[in-house]
């Protein structure tokens, strides 16, 4: 009898135990926190692509020459300027560092800032930027569609 | 016997669903016609009047009827226009249509806008000039339709007319979301006037109708932009007919009265064959280098003529009298 009932004090505090140590909070080893990652466009770009109100106009006009390079310490460098957006150097920013949804350029020496429509697809393994500006006429819409320059 | 069992069982069972399939997909929408006055004057209003029937085959609901309306950029329509309509549906009331919102995908037209989808589709229509837009109107109220339920829907257009003086083909497109673009002609047409003209406007006609030796595009333009001008040989017989080497002799005249001109017949100015067998030629630009436009100075027109590369031939501008001058196109940004 005494020992039925050591038994079931003892079954008892045994699930009492399972019960609660069940509740201990798990704790995973390898967190897997799913975020955007930062668009880095750091490096020297050239146009492969432009179009002007939808018409490619690639294959009509040099655009090889155009270089833009994007600096760490956020400042552009345009070379050999063609129509774009903004036409000496400055600096640059994005309206969101994880979704950007435009590129936001300001000369030096200018209270302006300058935005252009941004997209940063990756196309055939090469990472894109795709910007649409007016740089004349405000009805007139260019898209020029940039990638890296290897180095 | 029992073969022919199972093929009485498949036409029990195929006929009800080939007329059920029928019945669920088949529906029509006509654009019976456009009713417009052949000329207006320029900015004032015009009035497009769009006969729409509809003949559905299928209990449909919260659809909206969409229009489309292919109009040059220059008049600036979106600002300065009222689309409504009546319908049998419901005599003696007038409903409103509001421009859809940009961005806004139709149902199946594989992640286009609609004024993307309708630019890839029919472009600028049969016009010769590309400085036109698609403006997309949708009816503000969702409509429920029963099946078999026939009805016609008159939609207004009331727009103004640019400043400029113009020859141009309207376009107009009716759909509905619940087809979305779908690409079914049972489900959407399009129309376009025949050769509209603007009057008693501002500058030389843009004639956006016919051919001409010369096309300057876009036609808005500043010292800032890139313009594609071309040569149109193919159109009429010409004195460059037969030449492999076309050059453009241009002058671009300024606000300040200056003059600054590419008369060289250069590698610069040589002219691109657009294809091998053509007639057509073109050379794009940037304006202001090309010209090498001062800072201070924007361009106001520019003056041009064709030529072969010796100069001994070219084609310029002639009039319906015979009298012979150069190309002109002004260069305006509105």
């Amino acid at each position: 009898m005494k020992f039925n009932n050591k038994m079931r004090i003892s079954a008892l505090f045994l699930m009492l135990f399972l019960v609660f140590s069940s509740c201990t909070k798990f704790s995973d080893s390898y967190p897997t926190e799913f975020k955007e990652s930062v668009k880095e466009i750091n490096g020297t770009w050239r146009i492969i692509k432009a179009s002007r109100n939808g018409t490619d106009i690639t294959a009509q006009f040099d655009f090889s020459k155009f270089k833009l390079s994007f600096n760490s310490d956020k400042t552009y460098k345009i070379e050999n300027y063609l129509p774009f957006l903004v036409k000496s150097d400055g600096t640059w920013s994005l309206d969101d560092p994880h979704y950007p949804f435009n590129l936001v350029f300001k000369e030096n020496g200018s209270v302006d800032t300058m935005i252009s429509g941004f997209n940063y697809p990756i196309v055939n393994g090469k990472r894109q930027i795709s910007l649409s500006f007016s740089p004349g006429c405000q009805s007139n819409i260019y898209t020029y569609v940039l990638e890296e320059v290897s180095n | 016997m029992n073969h022919n069992l199972k093929k009485n069982r498949i036409w029990k069972i195929a006929i009800p669903i080939t007329f059920v399939s029928l019945f669920i997909f088949f529906s029509c929408v006509f654009l019976d016609s456009i009713v417009y006055e052949p000329t207006a004057t320029a900015g004032e209003k015009a009035t497009f009047t769009m006969k729409v029937r509809l003949e559905p085959l299928a209990a449909v609901n919260d659809d909206r009827l969409v229009v489309a309306f292919l109009v040059p950029k220059i008049w600036k329509a979106a600002a300065n226009t009222k689309v409504t309509y009546t319908s049998s549906l419901y005599t003696g009331s007038i409903r409103t249509m509001s421009l859809i919102p940009s961005g806004t995908l139709p149902k199946n037209a594989a992640g286009l806008t609609w004024e993307a989808a309708l630019r890839e589709r029919f472009g600028f229509g049969p016009n010769v000039l590309d400085d036109m837009e698609w403006l997309v109107y949708w009816s503000d109220d969702m409509e429920s339709v029963t099946v078999r339920e026939n009805f016609t829907a008159d939609v207004k257009i009331e727009t103004k007319t640019g400043p400029e003086n113009m020859n141009v083909k309207l376009g107009f497109f009716v759909n509905h979301t619940d087809d979305g673009f779908s690409g079914n002609a049972d489900h959407y047409k399009v129309l376009y006037t025949d050769c509209f003209q603007v009057i008693n406007g501002e500058g030389i006609i843009m004639d956006f109708c016919e051919s001409h030796f010369n096309m300057f595009q876009p036609s808005n333009v500043t010292k800032d932009d890139i313009a594609t001008i071309k040569f149109q040989g193919g159109i009429a017989p010409n004195a460059l007919d037969g030449e492999e080497e076309v050059y453009m002799c241009a002058t671009a005249y300024t606000n300040t009265g200056n003059a600054y001109e590419v008369v060289d017949r250069s590698e610069k100015s040589k002219m691109i064959k657009d294809s091998h067998n053509g007639k057509t030629f073109s050379l794009t630009l940037w304006l202001g280098d090309y010209f090498k436009i001062p800072q201070d100075e924007s361009i106001s027109r520019i003056e041009y003529y064709f030529t072969n590369k010796d100069g001994s031939k070219a084609v310029k501008e002639v009039a319906t009298d015979g009298t012979v001058s150069l190309f002109i196109t002004p260069c305006i940004c509105k």
